[in-house]
């Protein structure tokens, strides 16, 4: 949908403000910090596969492995323990607040819950 | 030892930012408030509200769901929910809630592309993890 000039401005300089927050910019650093480490991303994608094939697994009503349960139990807690994963995590929760906020305001003027409706 | 007027400097910036950040997102909503798509969906939502047989299969729907009206005897849920959606009523409120929703949509894209994060979806109020 193309929008007026009023409202695509006013997004814009919304997201650019959010955008030179302290809280975005630390977000985005350690979100690019463990894109940048292999061991990292691989650890990610590993555990992405496993659950993907456990939820598949499940969802076409085969028994589940409990061999391959663990491994998914194992790596679940290396990548919560992985330093630049926990980092950013944490600093995403940071931003969440920060938007969460902006998101309200929006909506107590409008009536309407704005980010429920734009997903 | 700290020095008081970095002190005094930092905090201002610190609560300009939020407030800054609110006065923002208030005049984006204003502005959204003002278009017709937005108008729309609050007239028909008015609207969609005062309808007897929206209201009365919403309330069927919603006893269906609910642990004591599972087993009762009538309508399944996909039946009632088939004839709600077939009330031009609920026809015309969903059309422009739709409306709507590409609108936010399209902010969203906007908002998401200048911060380099996405918003929206970032923005939903989280609940407490409890299971409550």
């Amino acid at each position: 949908m193309i929008l007026n000039d009023e409202i695509q401005q006013a997004a814009q300089k919304l997201g650019q403000t959010l955008h030179e927050t302290t809280d975005v910019k630390m977000y985005l650093q350690a979100a690019q910090a463990a894109r940048d480490d292999p061991e990292t991303t691989a650890l990610e994608e590993k555990l992405l596969v496993l659950y993907q094939r456990l939820a598949n697994q499940e969802r076409s009503g085969q028994a589940l492995d409990q061999t391959e349960l663990n491994e998914y139990y194992q790596l679940r807690e290396q990548v919560r323990s992985n330093p630049l994963i926990a980092l950013r995590d944490e600093q995403l929760q940071m931003v969440k607040l920060k938007f969460s906020d902006a998101g309200q305001m929006m909506t107590s003027v409008m009536g309407v819950d704005f980010s429920a409706l734009a997903l | 030892m700290v020095d008081i007027h970095l002190e005094t400097e930092l905090f201002p910036s610190v609560e300009r930012s939020a407030e800054n950040i609110g006065t923002l997102a208030g005049q984006l909503a204003k502005l959204l408030q003002q278009t017709d798509e937005f108008q729309e969906l609050l007239r028909l939502a008015r609207l969609v509200n005062l309808d007897p047989d929206v209201n009365r299969l919403i309330q069927q729907i919603r006893r269906r769901e609910s642990a004591y009206g599972g087993n009762e005897n009538g309508p399944t849920i996909e039946e009632l929910q088939a004839e709600l959606e077939a009330l031009p009523a609920y026809q015309t409120y969903v059309k422009a809630e739709n409306a709507a929703r590409d609108l936010f949509q399209s902010v969203d894209q906007v908002i998401s592309t200048s911060a380099g994060i996405d918003f929206a979806i970032n923005a939903r109020r989280q609940g407490c993890g409890c299971g409550g």
